[in-house]
């Protein structure tokens, strides 16, 4: 049973149980309350019963330039929005009950709401429990970005997926075809 | 600039000065020159220097944002405030001075001149953010206030006054202002002017966060203890969504009330402004059941509705009328429950909230119950019956769990508890088997066998048994060696080595941990608390650095 609610700043102080994962990343408090700041709505965190956090996610809506079939001829670049998963992570005690299921649920509606084209995120290309995951979720590999992740102690940089999912305003599905080649940090917009 | 920004002071030191000699008054340079001297520790050859910059009341922007930036790190805010207030003077048109002036207050927390920035920002440039920005420091003078009277009666009358204008001037764009009248309202305890305003054509600007405006309508009626909105409201969202819990909290909540005041519904009209009211024990049992025979038609069913009816047993028993709705014996629920949901790891936490609602004679019988049902194999005539998949693992551990709750090893003896160990570390050694394929970021499946044995030996230590402690060591040494990423195992390592006063593994254990941030204030007093007194006083150093580290930057971030 879940209790769905706004990441309070108390929170911080309570989420250990998540964040003591190896694969989820504890940021500076700046990280956390820049999102408290502009993107609340995307900051939603999941309560059990015996007030335990079991998991949350946050998010943020982008604008890129975007490429889109005009009505006459050829494609247009616009400047789109899309949604982007900065964060999503779920205790271990509490995984298999479709919680993050749930939560990508919430803000792929978010994003709708917002007229995003398209949802996306970095994973790791060693998590294949995630990786998995979001496959079962709709999102599919749109591109490498190369050395995304900066190791911690000696070991090399590693990749990333950036995985997609075409919202509802993507009707021709275009901001989900793969890219042929990976990129690099630097080349993203 | 550049070379401040890659910290190397010294250079640009160097070349501000080579700047200086050709244009002697260049503000600007002066004041990187002053960075770069604060930088490195001159603080009061930089102070001197940017003070005469600033005497000057430049208005180029470089200078004025380096001074900021120059001030910041030298935690003088307030003299940024100073610096744009004289720019203002010199030019009265500036939007971006006086923006930079109204931060410059919000740093220091100058609420009052903060609404009057924000007000000579609005006449300059008639835009909703500012005028806002003014309403919003009111707030923040009535929050502050030390006279808590004046903040009623001055301060946030003042600002709803001001919402109002632009309300009735049809002038409401942003969210953003909605949910500051909202709170606004809320503050000066006028519920039911709160509720109107989400309820009415304004509310519909709430759409960014997930059921704002319900959850808001829902406050207020709590507020204004109309329980049988509260209760039409919730039994609306249960609807929608069975699994979300605060409103079936919400929803027994009001049912109560509704039942404590006698309310019935009214014989014609709607029951509520929300709809539907259920307002006795019947009606409540029935909603929940329908919940509960909904769920159990789908394929994965939502934990929800049988916690719920749990929780309405509890409450019934609170009450003293249990009896007269037959709702079942708490045990044989848990044990459905149990039957559903047991492979989960949440099972345990779950029922861990209901177990008070058990008779303590039935312990021992509830837990054979529950083993009874899990599909464990003996080997051989003698030999312990082991689980044959994960589910099985998954759903043993849940029972053990429990039994540790409700304290049936507290009440064994010795010889027993140390029975217990012994195969609790067995079935972790067997469950390891089923976790060849985990990757070294999982954990294993079989771990918590393992903490539970490193607990029961630790009750032992407690009461006298030394020995025990080395067991415990090892144990969970054995354990991490299977489950490198197993923050528990860590945890546990960290706490008992510091009790025993050996503090060297401690930090390698910690930082592997890869504990960061706000981590070292919530995980990190482990160690400070015994590093200075154990004698380890570099280790110490260390670690209180990482802390200060963050304490420090935090200062910085939160300011």
């Amino acid at each position: 049973m879940t209790t769905l609610r706004a990441f309070t700043c108390d929170d911080l102080f309570r989420f250990n149980n998540i964040n003591l994962d190896p694969l989820t990343e504890t940021y500076g408090i700046p990280f956390y309350l820049q999102y408290l700041a502009h993107w609340p709505e995307y900051f939603i965190v999941a309560e059990a019963p015996g007030g335990e956090l079991m998991g949350y996610s946050a998010a943020v809506l982008i604008l890129c330039m975007f490429t889109v079939m005009g009505k006459a001829e050829g494609s247009v670049a616009r400047e789109e929005w899309h949604g982007h998963v900065t964060a999503l992570s779920v205790a271990p005690e509490f995984r298999r009950l479709g919680l993050a299921a749930k939560l990508m649920e919430l803000l792929e509606e978010i994003s709708e709401k917002k007229g995003g084209f398209f949802v996306d995120l970095f994973v790791r290309v060693s998590n294949q429990v995630a990786v998995n995951m979001y496959k079962q979720l709709g999102y599919s590999v749109y591109r490498t970005v190369l050395e995304y992740y900066s190791a911690s102690s000696g070991e090399p940089d590693e990749d990333a997926y950036d995985m997609r999912k075409a919202l509802s305003r993507d009707t021709e599905k275009k901001s989900v075809i793969p890219l042929p080649h990976p990129v690099r940090p630097e080349d993203i917009e | 600039a550049d070379y401040l920004d890659n910290g190397n002071n010294k250079m640009a030191i160097q070349q501000a000065d080579k700047l200086l000699k050709k244009h002697k008054d260049l503000h600007c340079a002066k004041v990187l020159k002053a960075i770069g001297l604060q930088r490195t520790g001159k603080q009061d050859e930089a102070y001197a220097l940017a003070q005469e910059v600033a005497a000057l009341e430049p208005t180029d922007d470089n200078s004025l944002q380096a001074l900021t930036i120059l001030y910041r790190e030298m935690h003088r805010p307030e003299l940024v405030t100073k610096l744009y207030e004289a720019a203002v003077k010199k030019v009265p048109n500036s939007e971006e001075y006086h923006s930079h002036l109204f931060m410059a207050y919000a740093r220091v927390g100058e609420y009052k001149k903060m609404q009057q920035a924000g007000m000579a920002l609005y006449k300059i440039v008639p835009k909703n953010p500012y005028y806002f920005w003014s309403v919003m420091s009111l707030i923040m003078q009535s929050i502050s206030a030390q006279d808590e009277n004046l903040s009623k009666t001055m301060f946030l009358p003042l600002a709803e006054r001001m919402v109002e204008k632009m309300v009735k001037e049809d002038k409401i764009e942003a969210e953003a202002e909605v949910e500051l009248y909202y709170m606004i309202l809320e503050r000066l305890e006028k519920y039911k002017e709160a509720l109107d305003v989400v309820r009415g054509k304004l509310g519909e600007k709430l759409t960014s966060e997930l059921q704002s405006r319900e959850n808001k309508c829902m406050a207020m009626y709590k507020k204004l203890h109309r329980w049988p909105e509260c209760n039409a409201l919730a039994r609306r969202l249960l609807l929608k969504n069975s699994d979300d819990w605060q409103f079936y909290i919400t929803y027994f909540d009001s049912v109560f009330q509704l039942i404590d005041e006698s309310w019935t519904p009214p014989a014609e009209e709607e029951h509520s402004l929300e709809g539907e009211v259920h307002f006795s024990i019947e009606q409540a049992v029935n909603f929940i059941e329908e919940r509960i025979a909904e769920e159990s038609k789908s394929s994965r069913p939502l934990r929800g509705p049988f916690l719920a009816k749990l929780e309405l047993i509890r409450r019934l028993r609170l009450r003293g009328c249990n009896d007269e709705y037959k709702l079942g014996d708490p045990e044989e629920l848990m044990f459905q429950y149990f039957k559903k949901f047991g492979d989960k790891p949440c099972c345990f936490t779950d029922l861990k909230v209901f177990v008070d609602l058990l008779p303590p004679s039935q312990y021992t019988k509830f837990i054979r119950q529950l083993l009874d049902v899990i599909p464990l194999v003996a080997a051989a005539e003698n030999e312990v019956a082991l689980p044959g998949d994960i589910k099985a693992l998954q759903q043993h551990l849940c029972v053990v769990q429990l039994s540790r709750l409700l304290g049936i090893y507290h009440a064994m003896d010795k010889k027993q508890k140390l029975a217990v160990v012994r195969e609790l570390m067995l079935r972790y050694r067997h469950g390891l088997e089923f976790g060849k394929s985990c990757l070294k970021t999982e954990l294993q499946f079989s771990d918590y066998y393992c903490l539970l044995a490193v607990h029961l030996l630790l009750d032992l230590w407690l009461e006298g048994e030394e020995a025990a402690v080395w067991q415990c060591l090892t144990l969970l040494e054995e354990g991490l060696s299977h489950s490198p990423s197993n923050a528990q195992f860590k945890l546990l390592l960290i706490r008992i080595y510091c009790r025993l006063g050996a503090f060297e593994p401690v930090s390698e254990l910690y930082s592997s941990l890869d504990a960061k941030h706000i981590q070292h204030d919530t995980i990190g007093y482990l160690l400070t608390r015994y590093a200075g007194s154990l004698g380890h006083y570099a280790a110490a150093s260390q670690s209180c650095n990482f802390a200060l580290r963050f304490f420090h930057s935090n200062q910085k971030d939160v300011s």
